[in-house]
């Protein structure tokens, strides 16, 4: 677990105060530093942000829109289409029951610039703060099962390419591909997402990579 | 939940005389009921055990190194709760139903991937299916598979096909035989598949041909995706 920072700023989003008080609880023991905020609502949540972006955001998708009315899972993924949208550089980590809906948003994730981990609900409360760190350190992770088959664009493979087989680090892929460096650094986190490479102690992340890239035959 | 029952109503009002419309109402209505049904046991009882299970960890973490012996037996008792609910959550809906066909047969298929040796080719993108032709192809691939492998012989070789092109949707299943099929064979799968066929063709104006060979069994479904039929 990354050192937390003393001004890290998160938000967490729930409408079930037990899971809400857990999550909280867990967040604290994790990051004792961190200033967390909570709302419960679509609009109480939309408030929160008006206040200013936080480092991370958390949410449940199943939510209601304003305070006595039902949880619906479509305010969760309409105020989170919105936030993709609008926030950008936001590190998002959706933590629901409902995970499977966010196919729906796949376009807008994938375009995502920022940090975006899916947790099921269900997971021990390690495995979510992994999902956590992930996204506080901007990398992407979603479930296997919401591809069929891999799914590459052709900009990560030219990354792939550029990488594995003319030996260029980041600027140099850079400079070849005419975009910025941050943009090199979020293709590398969108592929090692479709390839199924996440951190893990001990291991070089792109190493793995290129292992992984050979076996599906995305390089020679 | 009121108002929700008021909005399916209004939303599938129909022309009760055209009965084909009639079934796809009827599919329409069943797929609404439960994915509303799906979403209560999502958004109460799993959100309950969640919570619990929540609870239990922090707690663990406060306890003497002698106590959490009990409570990771008691979490690992969460975990399975958990998993019997979701499973029932699938029972009642599949994943991906409501969202994507070829990420519902991929869910769909998981059981029968090793022992059928089944590889799949599944479109990456697929235009919006109506939800009961949706739960019908699921419906019909799940009770097929189930079929062959409860008759003799079992397939050495499985490929699903889901592919769209221009409009037209073609689902392919192919199953490789060594020895020869049995005329028993023959017999229950088609006595299987012939409701879920018929329905299909009647909801989807579909072509479908299951073709028995010797050494090997073919399932084509082809289609078109609504708005192309109907201009």
């Amino acid at each position: 677990m990354t050192s937390a920072s003393p001004t890290l700023k998160l938000l967490v989003v729930d409408d079930h105060e037990a899971v809400l008080g857990g999550t909280v609880m867990t967040l604290e023991k994790a990051y004792p530093k961190a200033t967390i905020r909570t709302a419960t609502t679509v609009q109480s949540a939309q408030t929160e942000l008006s206040y200013g972006t936080p480092d991370l955001l958390m949410m449940d998708l199943s939510i209601p829109l304003a305070p006595g009315e039902t949880s619906e899972i479509e305010a969760g993924i309409e105020l989170l289409r919105s936030l993709l949208e609008r926030h950008p550089d936001l590190n998002i980590v959706v933590q629901s029951a409902h995970v499977r809906s966010l196919v729906r948003l796949k376009p807008a994730i994938d375009s995502h610039q920022a940090g975006f981990t899916i947790a099921d609900k269900n997971l021990p409360m390690q495995e979510m703060l992994t999902k956590v760190d992930w996204a506080l350190k901007g990398l992407i992770y979603t479930p296997r099962d919401m591809r069929a088959g891999i799914e590459v664009k052709p900009e990560w493979l030219e990354v792939l390419r550029l990488a594995f087989k003319e030996g260029l680090q980041d600027k140099a892929i850079a400079e070849e591909m005419n975009v910025a460096e941050r943009t090199v650094r979020h293709y590398w986190t969108k592929v090692q997402d479709a390839l199924e490479v996440y951190p893990e102690a001990g291991k070089n992340i792109r190493i793995q990579t290129e292992i992984q890239a050979r076996e599906e035959g995305l390089i020679d | 939940m009121e108002n929700k029952t008021v909005s399916i109503r209004t939303e599938l009002a129909i022309e009760t005389s055209n009965h084909t419309e009639l079934l796809r109402w009827w599919h329409r209505y069943q797929a609404q009921l439960l994915n509303q049904e799906t979403d209560f046991v999502r958004n109460g009882l799993l959100q309950e055990i969640i919570a619990l299970r929540r609870r239990l960890e922090v707690a663990c973490q406060t306890q003497p190194a002698s106590q959490q012996v009990s409570y990771s037996a008691q979490l690992a008792e969460m975990q399975r709760l958990y998993e019997l609910v979701e499973d029932f959550c699938h029972r009642l809906e599949s994943p991906y139903q409501q969202d994507s066909l070829p990420l519902a047969l991929q869910s769909a298929l998981k059981p029968w991937i090793r022992s059928f040796n089944l590889q799949t080719e599944l479109a990456q993108t697929w235009s919006a299916e109506p939800i009961e032709q949706t739960r019908l192809l699921l419906l019909l691939t799940k009770t097929l598979f189930s079929t062959l492998s409860t008759v003799d012989p079992q397939p050495i070789k499985t490929l699903l096909t889901l592919e769209e092109n221009n409009g037209g949707k073609q689902l392919w299943v192919q199953a490789e035989y060594r020895p020869s099929l049995a005329p028993t064979f023959v017999a229950s799968v088609e006595q299987a598949l012939q409701p879920f066929l018929e329905t299909f063709r009647l909801l989807a104006q579909a072509d479908c041909d299951p073709i028995f060979q010797s050494n090997q069994f073919s399932l084509k479904l082809s289609w078109r995706s609504p708005a192309l039929t109907s201009s």
